[in-house]
């Protein structure tokens, strides 16, 4: 986690202002596409998350969120609305930092949308019941890689030492203090992949068994 | 993992000073804190807010441990993260420990000491209803996900072999997509009763009852301690801002003890 007050405010309010804009859209469209239907399923995806990130995989300092699920089961503007309330929720049990709530949102939004998208597109080139969980498995994969692939994209235009951003044990992996930014961007990328497969196995099998017991709710979001 | 179910039970019963003050209020202080961590970089003014949550902690008749724990996790990340920055000063990585034990801590005294519905129906005043709504039923379904989850997981144990990794990794995730249906399957009944119900609906008589001289006496307080904060322990040495936190506390401590 970083703390509040430590990466530089014009990058952070930026954030606000982007998430502020983004949310604004997925209410306006979440409002004109399905009203207040999709409300309950997109308060239990929330909770679903919250829960979920506490369970780290601690040896690849890696944080599971099922962000590409939500966006899944919900579409992109609710899984948006979602991964905002899940941020939310965050806060409120006293995790994650109140400045970068407009980053973690986008970050967080980018898998949810992404992973919608992909997943919509998959499921029409094969439209196949059997093959919506290795879809779903894909849509996590190149979803959290986009969303991996724009945090370092953000770190690099803003010009953040990686040492002020990097976990302990990753800067032990690299086995040096001064890591560069190609260094720390190559150990991310390698030790997230390993995350990326496991959540996208996982995805993929809970996404499986949801189409085949209530088929409805992955309909409804490649539809809308 | 944190414990919402004992902040639930924490936060319905009055049990202090700081379950009294009115939930907007309580809010406007926590955003006043959060203001504060923005702007402060002092490890000495930040130790004098420190000290003032701890003292609220510590007066406020909460469980001090069981919330102490609660702080841990993010407080050791925090810790974790200020290693990383001791190349640049003890001083700074002081101030990042500080940070995080401080937003942590307020966050934990303010959901523990308010019901989340006062929470939720000040949140309905400035977000918008969907919004509103979707945080109240995600706040719910973490209750309702966690036992769910628990009970399936414990009956899928009862019935299979030990299965190797990758097997184990999509039981789990079966066990999580039921209990993800069964709790959705919970939130839309109930969503569509509240509805029926009239819900939203009107704020209880209690909460609508003003408590102007406790509400205007916390964010005079809250707005003095900041502002004296940030305008007087930049100038004292680091030893003198922690001996007057120190204080503080130790005045708390004193406060909590007598019966």
């Amino acid at each position: 986690m970083v703390p509040d007050g430590v990466l530089p405010a014009w990058l952070w309010i930026a954030g606000w202002i982007l998430a502020a804009l983004a949310i604004a859209a997925a209410l306006r469209s979440a409002t004109a596409q399905e009203g207040a239907r999709l409300i309950p399923l997109a308060g239990t995806m929330a909770a679903v998350m919250t829960i979920v990130m506490s369970l780290e995989i601690v040896p690849l300092g890696y944080e599971p969120h099922l962000t590409v699920l939500s966006g899944i089961l919900l579409g992109p503007s609710y899984g948006l609305l979602a991964t905002f309330v899940f941020n939310l929720l965050r806060l409120m049990v006293g995790d994650g930092s109140v400045t970068l709530l407009g980053l973690n949102t986008l970050l967080l939004g980018l898998e949810t949308v992404a992973g919608a998208l992909i997943f919509r597109g998959l499921t029409r080139v094969w439209p196949n019941a059997g093959q919506v969980g290795p879809s779903a498995a894909v849509a996590t994969f190149v979803a959290l890689a986009l969303s991996t692939i724009a945090f370092l994209g953000l770190i690099a235009f803003a010009a953040v030492d990686p040492r002020s951003i990097a976990e302990e044990g990753l800067l032990a992996r690299a086995g040096t203090d001064e890591p560069g930014f190609a260094l720390y961007a190559r150990l991310v990328l390698a030790l997230g992949a390993i995350g990326w497969t496991l959540e996208a196995v996982a995805v993929g099998a809970m996404t499986a068994f949801i189409s085949a017991v209530r088929p409805s709710l992955i309909r409804r979001a490649t539809v809308t | 993992m944190i414990d919402v179910l004992a902040i639930d039970r924490w936060s319905s019963r009055e049990l202090g000073w700081v379950h009294r003050v009115s939930p907007g209020v309580k809010i406007v202080g926590v955003i006043l804190v959060i203001a504060f961590l923005v702007v402060g970089h002092s490890a000495g003014a930040l130790a004098l807010v420190l000290g003032a949550v701890i003292a609220a902690l510590l007066t406020s008749r909460l469980p001090v441990v069981p919330i102490a724990g609660m702080a841990v996790l993010p407080v050791t990340m925090s810790a974790l993260f200020a290693t990383t920055r001791l190349g640049g000063s003890w001083e700074s990585a002081i101030v990042i420990v500080e940070k995080g034990t401080i937003s942590s801590l307020t966050l934990l005294l303010l959901v523990s000491s308010t019901p989340r519905t006062d929470l939720f129906r000040a949140l309905r005043r400035v977000a918008p209803s969907i919004l509103a709504d979707m945080v109240m039923l995600a706040y719910r379904s973490v209750f309702i996900l966690i036992e769910r989850a628990l009970d399936t997981r414990d009956a899928v144990r009862l019935r299979s072999a030990s299965l190797p990794p990758l097997a184990r990794l999509r039981r789990s995730a079966l066990v999580a997509a039921l209990a993800i249906l069964r709790s959705h399957e919970l939130a839309e009944e109930q969503y569509a009763m509240m509805r029926l119900r009239g819900y939203p609906g009107a704020a209880p008589a209690d909460a609508r009852r003003p408590r102007l001289p406790r509400d205007a006496a916390f964010l005079l307080a809250t707005g003095a301690w900041l502002a004296g904060a940030l305008a007087v322990a930049p100038g004292l040495p680091l030893a003198t801002n922690l001996a007057m936190a120190g204080a503080v506390v130790a005045g708390a401590g004193a406060l909590r003890s007598r019966p």
